[in-house]
């Protein structure tokens, strides 16, 4: 198991430099009493991009993300069953008169949500501040 | 449900390459323990462990292998770790609480047609079985909780399937290259080839799925 499954990574004013092993980058980081501009949930195509965007115009931004922090070089096995951990595999219903079937991985759980899974690497954060949701499984 | 799968790839094992650059560590290490750590039951009963066991047998059956590609092993972990499966039709219970009542149905199913367990059946009753339960031709209590075929197809197969074809073994007999990094492929067009994939033995012209 990867330690970004077990304990948040981004902490401590830096975060994981997704293309080096072991590497770190810079970022910002605000105290829990410090007030923000903006708080983005979910770091996917959306969150993340927003995230950035709002950061380079010079805004407080923390964004939150439920999944784990990937370094793909050290943390990225290349195997379809290994790669189950980058997916939101909780309980999602599919119901009405015409029930959709659902691809089984179309959703990630991860800094980077479903683009990890679709470009296999991490978007590049700087302001990302992982939160304590994150849950060892 | 054949009995035998006839491999286009009987010279090719995906683990020949283990050593070459085709795998890397990380791969390695997942893979290694995919072979060598093979869980236990955790949390299926006996009774259902059983059942599973002799559903599993039938839909990949391996009667050729020393050494069977372990499924159920995997199936109980997944079930025990709460791993969860993403999207499922409500008219399906959670994941954990479907396998439980589909064992137990199967098992109630073959009791009430042959007042035997559905493991001690033999292979013709147990593929009927089987195929009643796909077409939702079911008379067995048990299946009011739970729908047959939406089972059978969107938990059970699904499940087995992706399982068996996570092994190095099922990769090899159908020629599967295994890892796509680091090497990965580069010759792709047409009837090109990089040293490093497997090679088909071709049909003979009368075992052609398709004609020419």
């Amino acid at each position: 198991m990867s330690s970004a499954e077990i304990e948040p990574r981004a902490v401590d004013g830096r975060a994981p430099d997704v293309f080096t092993r072991g590497g770190w980058t810079q970022m910002r980081e605000y105290s829990d009493d410090e007030e923000v501009d903006f708080v983005v949930v979910g770091t996917g195509a959306g969150g993340g991009t927003l995230t950035a965007r709002l950061g380079e115009q010079g805004f407080k931004v923390v964004a939150l993300d439920a999944g784990p922090f990937w370094r793909p070089l050290e943390d990225f096995a290349s195997d379809e069953k290994e790669q189950n951990k980058l997916y939101w595999l909780q309980d999602r219903i599919s119901g009405g008169e015409h029930p959709i079937e659902f691809g089984a991985n179309n959703s990630g759980r991860s800094v980077g949500g479903s683009t990890v899974h679709f470009l296999f690497s991490v978007l590049c954060l700087a302001l990302v501040l992982q939160p304590t949701l994150q849950k060892p499984r | 449900m054949s009995e035998h799968f006839t491999t286009l790839y009987p010279d090719y094992d995906v683990l020949d390459k283990w050593d070459t650059p085709s795998w890397n560590e990380t791969t390695r290490s997942v893979v290694r323990k995919r072979l060598d750590e093979v869980p236990p039951r955790r949390f299926f009963t006996e009774q259902r462990w059983l059942t599973l066991i002799a559903v599993c047998n039938r839909i990949i059956p391996q009667p050729d292998r020393n050494e069977p590609v372990p499924i159920a092993p995997w199936i109980d972990a997944r079930l025990f770790e709460s791993e969860g499966a993403g999207p499922r039709y409500a008219s399906l219970p959670p994941e954990q609480e479907s396998w439980r009542r589909g064992m137990d149905a199967i098992e109630a199913e073959a009791q009430h047609r042959y007042r035997r367990p559905f493991d001690q059946l033999d292979r013709v009753e147990q593929d009927l079985l089987l195929r009643s339960i796909d077409n939702n031709e079911v008379e067995a209590a048990d299946w009011q909780a739970l729908p047959s075929k939406s089972f059978f197809r969107h938990v059970l197969l699904r499940a087995v399937v992706e399982i068996y074809y996570a092994h190095p073994a099922a990769w090899s007999e159908i020629g599967f290259g295994g890892p796509a990094s680091p090497r990965g492929y580069v010759r792709l067009g047409a009837n090109r080839r990089d040293e490093w994939e497997g090679a088909e033995h071709k049909r003979s012209s009368a075992q052609r799925l398709y004609p020419k």
